[in-house]
């Protein structure tokens, strides 16, 4: 008996141990190594239902109101255009749903209308996070509620985002994209090309008078669920600053250097230049903010004024509650959000940014192998680009656009050469290599690093470890010869570079310094002897040139797994969209997909996102990690990268038995012939070509695209990218010809 | 020994283009893996009224298309076609019957509005490159295309009862026959452009396609006379040859051809 009890106990002993231990390294996990959002829980009815029968839905709604023929036109065309971008953007692989933040998100509103009395409103509303930088929420007209990264990365309390939640639910109620949509009286259909995020923005761009309605009843709406007014100012202030860092610290660049390691007056003048310039450009872009000429939106600074008027009104706010639903489940989110606005960043390839955030996210939230890797990346990144000569201002170092404090790093940044970024690079990389030893991401990335530091930048990193005082230095110099010795004025050109025995002629670079105050240096010798790279260590398959034709090797591919194919279709010449018939059509090419790779013999596995009832949650989330792998690799215009979403993409890429993900997007416009008067011309002259003319004329033009592209998700090369052109009819024969040659040529590389 | 050799060089060079065109199919896609296909086709003689009037009565083909690349195929073919033709009005070539007198002089006879009819019989092979249009969405064999005909045909001729040639001067005179020792055989090579598209019925493999080509004789062998026809001369012959070789070869002049394949992967 007691032996059972002893075991019962021993049981529920290793099951409590167990659970608390798990919970602790989830606890540590979370933020320590962050690993980005993921959807969860019930998928939400709007995933689950079609475009056209949500379309169709709210169709059904307008004729059963009483509103005049021309009203029900506009409101038909309004609901489908909408329906229809709407869904667009939920399906992008960019919403997140059922994860901390839009749960909490949920909670807050529930708050809001509860304490209005509208809980009949909270059972139409759907919460999402939308994964942008930008900070902006909008409500769209059938009750989805978008609030991006970058707004809740910005948020300082609870009370804010009840503000915003309340202003965009406002939007919702007095149906102002309707009303907008009524007056300007054109389709506001997003053209093809168009962001997602920006099609969004057009169909909920609202005017000053709706804006300022929204503004007033979302504030009666707060005040009366009982949240301090006075952080709807603060939500304008933050606004005001959107292109500011979420938080700033003051980093100067002396800060990097060291007693030996310091950087030339030259570079100094020209960052201070660069700095004042841009501090004078800040002026200006903040009196615009406060510039209402032009803008449909009213000014921050009036909508800041109307709000403490109304503030005024409600009396003295001191002892109004900042959090409701809590102050811990806030700050989880905001850290959440912070860490997601990183990997944002990053999958942007805006690595000059992501550094000084990652800087700005140690210095509030501590070290973490996270930001180490955000770091590391950020450094590999610049230096990678900076090695092909691509222009800094895509990755981050724009001095113009990065407002505030994060401006003297990023002129920096944009001002330092290949040589200078990858000594300032080997220093970063050499403490965050030893802090974070093990750890195989941090590996891989910093013997790329160090392959471009000796490879491209053509530094030979034992010269890096040798490197001593410049005092030193100087009495190390070798002898001059006889011929430069005397006083006649002959002067040896290579004098230029100090010379010296040791350390080779790089030694006069202030660069070269950067490892000479390391204290360990047996540690530093080891370090950067394992960093080595030797173009006669490669094999013979790394040699090759991986997208040079004539040593490409005969490539088969035979399992892939691709994103749902893309369709716009457009006719007449203002190039209306037929959004019906493209759903049919995305369906459909699902499918072909699906059916001729089978022919093909190329297993195909395709996300099967389009909404409907099919739609899984697992297809969900690996939809958004591909689409995070995939957005990161198109904004890092080169073949060799290491990515740091690679990551994410084995563990549904293994699930999968894949290594490759393919992405493939169609358009067709049919529509009148534009008239060419010089083939008039020559048919007037060869007058018996005039009917061959005329039927040339007036018949249909047809344009359709196919543009593809298959990366390997392992290297991050692109082994196919093709864009097809063709002036015929959509048929489907010609799409079983053009699927299959395109299935065809992926599996040989051709 | 030097014929034995060249035979083998010659054996060698062709096995190896067939073995050549062959491999290079292997680098084509084809429309859902059809490289090839196996066609029969239709040409109704809708355009041979230069010769001698219209005449439905079709040639018909067998072909092999094979394509090598997306954009280019070649195709091999056959056709045959029997048909029989009323020249209605010989004045066009000025024809008048020369019959020698016993003095050594002629007596010509003019037959006016003289008409004759015969039947031949015409077999080509043929060798096509096409071009396919790829902007156009095609993908060898399947889609629109321009290309090519190079054939050569082996034209016999005769009546139903032998007899080569019947003249009749309107009906009013004798009719005179013209009879013939055995077939007669005339050989043309003709170029042929051509624009087509073949489209494929679904993932079957199964096609239809249809062809329009402008062609022209090259050259045609002056081989055919008349072995029983003492009191010809020559002009009669070459006016026969040409009643024939224009309504054979000038059939291609304007030709729009039909068939339906059969895909092979």
């Amino acid at each position: 008996m007691l032996l059972k009890i002893f075991r019962v106990f021993l049981c529920l002993l290793t099951i409590t141990l167990s659970s608390e231990l798990r919970a602790q390294s989830l606890q540590k996990n979370s933020f320590y190594d962050y690993k980005p959002a993921r959807c969860a829980g019930e998928i939400p009815s709007d995933f689950l239902v079609k475009s056209s029968e949500k379309a169709e839905a709210a169709k059904r709604e307008i004729k059963d109101s009483r509103v005049s023929r021309q009203d029900k036109k506009q409101e038909f065309e309004y609901a489908i255009t909408s329906s229809f971008a709407v869904d667009e953007m939920l399906s992008s692989g960019q919403i997140l749903f059922g994860d901390s933040m839009s749960l909490f998100i949920q909670n807050v509103a529930k708050r809001i209308l509860e304490s209005n009395g509208e809980e009949e409103l909270l059972k139409k509303l759907r919460f999402y996070v939308l994964k942008s930088p930008i900070p902006n929420a909008y409500c769209t007209s059938n009750g989805a509620v978008l609030v991006s990264v970058g707004l809740l990365s910005r948020l300082e309390n609870e009370a804010q985002l009840a503000f915003i939640l309340s202003h965009e639910i406002q939007h919702y109620i007095l149906k102002h994209s309707l009303k907008e949509y009524k007056k300007i009286n054109t389709m506001k259909n997003a053209s093809s090309g168009q962001r997602l995020e920006d099609k969004l923005s057009d169909i909920y761009n609202f005017s000053q008078e709706n804006e300022n309605e929204a503004d007033l009843n979302g504030f009666k709406m707060m005040q009366r669920a009982g949240y301090n007014l006075d952080e709807g100012v603060y939500v304008f202030d933050m606004l005001k600053y959107a292109e500011y860092p979420f938080l700033e610290i003051t980093l100067p660049i002396d800060s990097f250097e060291t007693e030996y390691y310091k950087f030339p007056l030259s570079l100094h003048t020209q960052i201070k230049e660069a700095v004042k310039q841009g501090a004078d450009e800040d002026e200006k872009h903040l009196q615009e903010q406060g510039d209402e000429t032009n803008k449909t939106h009213p000014s921050l600074d009036r909508r800041i004024n109307r709000m403490r008027d109304m503030i005024a009104a409600d009396g003295n706010q001191k002892g109004k509650p900042l959090y409701l639903a809590g102050k811990e489940s806030f700050n989880y989110i905001s850290k959440m959000a912070r860490h997601e606005l990183l990997l944002l960043y990053l999958r942007y390839a805006d690595y000059g940014n992501a550094y000084y955030l990652a800087e700005v996210m140690q210095k509030l939230y501590g070290s973490s192998l996270f930001i180490a890797k955000v770091k590391a990346m950020s450094i590999y990144g610049l230096a990678h680009h900076s090695s092909l000569k691509h222009s800094m201002d895509k990755y981050g170092c724009n001095i113009t656009n990065s407002r505030g404090e994060w401006r003297p790093l990023i002129a920096l940044f944009s001002r330092m050469d290949l040589k200078e970024l990858s000594a300032f690079g080997s220093r970063q990389i050499y403490f965050i290599k030893k802090e974070y030893k093990d750890d195989p991401f941090l590996d891989k990335v910093s013997r790329d690093f160090f392959r471009i530091v000796q490879s491209n930048a053509l530094i030979r990193i034992s010269d890096l470890a040798l490197a001593k005082p410049q005092l030193e230095n100087n009495q190390d110099t070798t002898e001059k010869s006889d011929e430069t010795d005397n006083n006649s004025g002959i002067k040896n050109p290579r004098n230029r570079v100090k010379r010296n025995t040791s350390t080779g002629a790089s030694m006069g670079l202030y660069y070269m310094q950067i490892f000479t105050d390391i204290k360990d240096r047996e540690y530093l010798q080891k370090f950067l002897k394992e960093m080595q790279y030797s173009e006669l260590s490669k094999t013979e398959g790394e040699k090759q040139d991986p997208i040079s034709k004539k040593s490409k090797p005969e490539q088969v591919v035979n399992q892939m797994v691709m994103f749902p194919p893309q369709i716009e279709l457009s006719y007449g010449s203002e190039n209306k969209r037929d959004l019906y018939q493209e759903e049919d059509y995305k369906e459909f090419l699902v499918n072909k997909w699906d059916e001729l790779g089978d022919k093909a013999n190329l297993n195909i596995d395709v996300l099967r996102t389009n909404m409907d009832q099919r739609v899984t949650l697992e297809a969900i989330n690996d939809y958004m990690s591909l689409s995070d792998w995939i957005i990161e690799r198109l904004n890092n215009d080169t073949q060799d990268m290491l990515l740091f979403n690679s990551e994410f993409v084995k563990e549904p890429m293994q699930r999968k038995n894949a290594t490759h993900v393919g992405w493939v997007s169609y358009d067709y416009k049919q529509g009148q012939r534009k008239f060419a008067p010089e083939y008039l011309l020559y048919s007037i002259v060869f007058y018996p070509t005039l009917p061959l003319y005329l039927i040339w004329q007036f018949s249909k033009e047809y344009k359709f695209n196919e543009y593809c592209v298959v990366f390997n998700t392992q290297t991050g090369k692109a082994i196919h990218v093709k864009r097809k052109k063709f002036s015929s009819r959509l048929r489907g024969d010609l799409l079983n010809a053009q699927i299959y040659e395109t299935l065809y040529n992926i599996k040989y590389g051709r | 020994m030097k014929l034995i050799a060249f035979i083998k060089k010659t054996m060698l060079l062709s096995s190896s283009l067939v073995f050549a065109v062959v491999a290079l199919a292997q680098n084509n896609p084809g429309y859902l893996g059809y490289k090839k296909s196996v066609d029969l086709t239709i040409t109704p003689m809708f355009f041979n009224f230069i010769a001698g009037g219209p005449s439905f009565k079709p040639s018909v083909g067998l072909a092999y298309e094979m394509a090598t690349k997306s954009k280019f195929s070649i195709r091999f073919g056959m056709s045959h076609v029997n048909n029989s033709v009323t020249q209605n009005n010989l004045d066009y070539y000025s024809l008048a019957l020369s019959i020698p007198n016993n003095n050594g002089s002629f007596s010509s006879t003019d037959f006016g509005n003289a008409y004759g009819t015969f039947k031949y019989s015409y077999t080509a092979f043929s060798i096509a490159p096409r071009f396919f249009k790829t902007h156009k969405g095609a993908v060898a064999p399947y889609g629109g295309y321009w290309g090519f005909d190079l054939s050569l045909g082996n034209a016999r001729v005769a009546n139903d009862d032998n007899v080569i040639y019947k003249m009749n001067d309107n009906g009013t005179t004798s009719q005179r026959n013209f009879t013939n020792d055995a077939w007669k055989k005339i050989k043309v090579v003709s170029l042929q452009f051509n624009v087509g598209k073949r489209r494929y019925i679904g993932s079957s493999g199964i096609s239809a396609f249809y062809q329009m080509g402008v062609g022209y004789p090259l050259w045609q062998s002056s081989t055919m006379y008349l072995t029983n026809t003492a009191t010809y001369f020559a002009n009669h012959q070459d006016l026969l040859e040409n009643a024939m070789v224009r309504h054979i070869a000038n059939g291609s002049i304007m030709e729009i051809k039909f068939g339906v394949g059969y895909g092979i992967k």
